[in-house]
């Protein structure tokens, strides 16, 4: 039997869209202008809160959930760590997390405990955190301490961003609970059946996604300046899109890849810089941010059941092979 | 043989590189139960498949009653009055079970715009009259019936079409002792000359199948090997030619002795879940096999969850007896080195879309950590599974070969691999060779008498009642969810005795 080793495709499919958009923008807009750097620089400044949140997202996504209630929370975390650090400059981080973590423990039990849908229940949590940010930060935005000023630097955040990759990685795939929560994404009952703690493990997932987007809410806040209602707005879809851009299955699994984001990430990030270099104006680019996720999604889609045709082959096979040496027996 | 009502000549379906059926020539007699007999992949299902109209073949002919017959679906196929129960489910969960029946064929029953409920209920209840069917509630919706007896509605619904010509594929796995009687009365009813029906039979049960069948063809790759009246081939015979090598007739164990260790494993006190279990108890010792077996609807399958921890609002001791601890939940059970394997392997064990590698890692990475931060290494996982999957010898093109693309019996290989690589003392294997070939079968009871030895405790949950005899010291038998004896190897294993307890 001969066994043909299939392009991987799925893995190349990303990077080669990243590439794609890079050469489109470089000829549009002049590859000097792209590759600047302080156009290099901007794009990173934009791109490392979707990257950071993103992180956490794909712990939720993985196991099959859906946490939507980023942009929302990106505002209140954000926010309130600013309130806070009216105070002191050393409860800016602190009282973000808390805020991040609480959401994401409520989300977590409202599913696990209560198999309420996460869509369903994200989305309610989104809602109240928006009426919360309206209430409070509409008519005052909130301002970062000045002393924390210097987190607002780009080489600062580039270490910050390897070592959290690094972290995040760690638990991703060279740990139990990264195998649990892939588990989870497969097959929910099988994971009941291998004895694992279900609502254990989805809890967690969710409070850090809550948590790393508080995080990055901090960074955004002093990135900003002053946090009002809008910050944060359809902030969840652009790192939704950043993952699927990247590749990483709806449906979460075992095929689930941390490092997926980043790509993503910077492919909308270039999307969006290149077209507003170009001189497109917002609805436009929102209008072509749509089509390119949707041709990103349908592509990937189209190559999935590709493979799991020739996943049919493979059953065929087997069934040769087994015949074969039943025979040779 | 003068009177034949189904022919097929060079009948050839291909997938692709594979012949699932090759130049297939096949003659039934009216009035027949014919058994087609073959092992996973042999392509039984099939020839059932193009029969009924699902699928079409490549190329070749079937003819009907003398005539040419090349049904375009199965609704045309039913027209023609040849009707199949499959081997999957097919009910349609949130509909109730007459809309079921009739799924399809409402417009028989169209008043004005709308459709008589009333006219298909009684239509329906005429079916399950007319043929002396169990009666299966026919109200409610048909996601809450019980698996067998949707069975048996999926049965009805075939013969609401009048069929002359039936096929029945693996349907008596399902059933309970009462409705394979039921189903085996029927049998004979339905091919009697006064109805005048045949049947095409596909089971893996050998033993029913020499039973029922007044024929059987024997199809190995795609073709068939052999056709006989029944009582021409024995069962070794039968056996020999399905797989085409000598297979020992006795693959369960061969001494007749209650035989396992003093030592306690497990001590289970009076387990009982509201409406499934009620006050079981029992001992298991090291090196046992305790056979649990009984009528479907007796709680057998209720067991395993309920040990294990899955089921809500259980009731009972179970103490893990070494280390005196009470098992609350699965993962205690875990902890003290036990496992349970599901009876439905692909719904609550295994990850179809994952690799065979992934599968068998999962059960194992809280073994194989290192250091207090828990950290996995790939290449242990790695090692691991290769190891697994060469000691239990799964056929596959390599550990990331994706599950879902296995044989059954493959799949069932790298559901009890990822569990017996690790160091068990006690495992509950409920019907661990359901919709397993013949091989694997004999393969998975070796590997249950190696686990005996080694003094490993099995809970050996089992429908087939000669597989309950054939590998259990004792067998605890259950009746309506409740505990109707416990019979030992040594003096009480004969089959009349514990059909007459489960009774």
């Amino acid at each position: 039997m001969k066994t043909k080793k299939n392009f991987p495709w799925l893995t190349v499919i990303p990077f080669l869209i990243l590439a794609f958009m890079l050469i489109i923008f470089g000829i549009i807009d002049g590859f000097d202008k792209i590759l600047s750097v302080s156009n290099l620089e901007s794009m990173f400044n934009q791109g490392f809160a979707i990257i950071v949140a993103g992180f956490g997202m794909v712990f939720a996504t993985t196991m099959g959930g859906t946490d939507i209630t980023h942009g929302a929370l990106l505002g209140l975390a954000g926010g309130f760590a600013c309130v806070a650090g009216g105070a002191s400059a050393w409860l800016v981080f602190p009282a973000a997390l808390i805020i991040g973590i609480a959401s994401g423990a409520l989300l977590g039990t409202l599913n696990a405990k209560f198999r309420a849908n996460t869509f369903m229940m994200s989305l309610a949590i989104m809602i109240a955190f928006k009426a919360l940010n309206n209430l409070f930060f509409a008519a005052s935005p909130a301002v970062p301490p000045a002393s924390l000023s210097f987190i607002n630097n780009t080489v600062f955040k580039i270490i910050v961003l390897i070592v959290l990759f690094l972290l995040v990685l760690f638990v991703y795939n060279y740990t139990p609970y990264g195998v649990y929560l892939k588990g989870i994404g497969e097959n929910e009952v099988a994971m009941r059946h291998v004895g694992i703690n279900v609502a254990k493990i989805k809890i967690i997932a969710f409070i850090i996604s809550g948590g790393l987007c508080a995080f990055a809410a901090v960074f955004n806040a002093v990135r900003i300046g002053a946090v009002d209602n809008k910050v944060g707005v359809s902030f969840e879809m652009n790192v939704m899109m950043a993952m699927f851009i990247g590749g990483i299955p709806v449906n979460g699994g075992m095929k689930s890849q941390l490092y997926k984001i980043i790509i993503g990430a910077f492919t909308i990030i270039i999307l969006t810089n290149g077209l507003t270099l170009a001189g497109a104006d917002s609805g436009l680019t929102q209008l072509i941010k749509g089509i390119v996720l949707l041709a990103s999604v349908a592509f990937t889609l189209f190559l999935n059941r590709k493979i799991s045709s020739s996943h049919e082959q493979a059953a065929v096979n087997q069934k040769k092979l087994d015949d074969g040496t039943a025979q040779a027996a | 043989m003068a009177d034949i009502v189904l022919k097929t000549e060079h009948l050839c379906k291909f997938f692709g590189a594979t012949k699932a059926n090759n130049d297939l020539n096949l003659e039934i007699p009216r009035g027949a139960v014919l058994g087609l007999a073959g092992e996973n992949g042999s392509g039984k299902s099939t020839l059932a498949s193009m029969i009924c109209g699902i699928q079409k073949p490549t190329s070749g002919k079937m003819y009907l009653n003398g005539q040419e017959y090349a049904p375009s679906n199965p609704v045309d196929a039913n027209e023609h009055h040849v009707a199949m129960v499959l081997q999957e489910l097919g009910v349609v969960g949130p509909l109730d079970p007459v809309t079921n029946m009739f799924l399809g064929r409402t417009g028989k029953f169209k008043s004005g715009p709308l459709v008589s409920l009333s006219g298909m209920k009684k239509e329906a209840e005429a079916t399950f009259e007319k043929w002396n069917l169990t009666k299966v509630p026919l109200t409610g919706v048909a996601g809450n019936m019980s698996i067998e007896n949707r069975k048996v509605l999926e049965l009805a619904r075939a013969l609401s079409i009048d069929p002359k010509f039936l096929i029945l594929d693996e349907i008596s796995q399902a059933l309970s002792h009462d409705n394979r009687k039921m189903l085996y009365k029927f049998i004979e009813h339905f091919t009697s000359p006064e109805v005048g029906g045949t049947i095409l039979m596909v089971t893996h049960d050998l033993e029913e199948m020499m039973e029922i069948c007044t024929h059987i063809s024997v199809l190995r790759d795609g073709q068939i090997i052999d056709t006989r009246p029944t009582s021409e081939y024995s069962m070794d015979e039968l056996k020999r030619l399905m797989i085409g090598r000598e297979v020992s007739g006795d693959y369960y164990r061969a001494d007749r002795e209650e035989m396992y260790q003093q030592d306690v494993v497990l001590k289970v006190e009076h387990l009982t879940v509201p409406g499934e279990l009620n006050d079981i108890s029992f001992d298991l010792h090291k090196g046992e096999i305790l056979g649990v077996c009984g009528l479907s609807d007796g709680g057998i399958h209720s067991v395993g969850p309920a040990l294990f921890g899955l089921s809500e609002h259980r009731k009972g001791n179970i103490i893990y007896v070494p280390a005196n601890r009470q098992l609350k939940g699965p993962k205690d059970m875990i902890q003290t080195n036990g496992a349970y394997l599901s009876k439905d392997r692909d719904a609550d064990g295994l990850m179809l879309d994952a690799s065979i590698g992934q599968n068998i890692s999962v059960p194992n990475v809280r073994l194989l950590t290192q250091g207090p931060l828990k950290f996995l290494s790939p290449a242990r996982v790695n090692k691991l599974a290769n190891k697994a999957s060469v000691d239990f010898e799964i056929k596959s093109s390599g550990l990331g070969q994706v599950v879902k693309s296995l044989s059954g019996g493959n799949k069932q290989k790298v559901n009890l691999s990822r569990w017996l690589v690790q160091d068990l003392e006690y495992v509950i294997l409920d019907c661990p060779t359901r919709g397993v070939d013949i091989g694997v079968k004999a393969y998975i009871y070796g590997v249950m008498k190696q686990m005996k030895e080694k003094g490993i405790a099995i809970i050996l949950i089992s429908d087939e009642l000669p597989e309950a005899m054939g590998m259990s010291d004792r067998l605890l038998v259950m009746k309506d969810h409740e505990m109707a004896g416990m019979l030992s190897r040594t003096t009480d294993f004969i089959e009349d005795k514990i059909i007459e307890v489960m009774l």
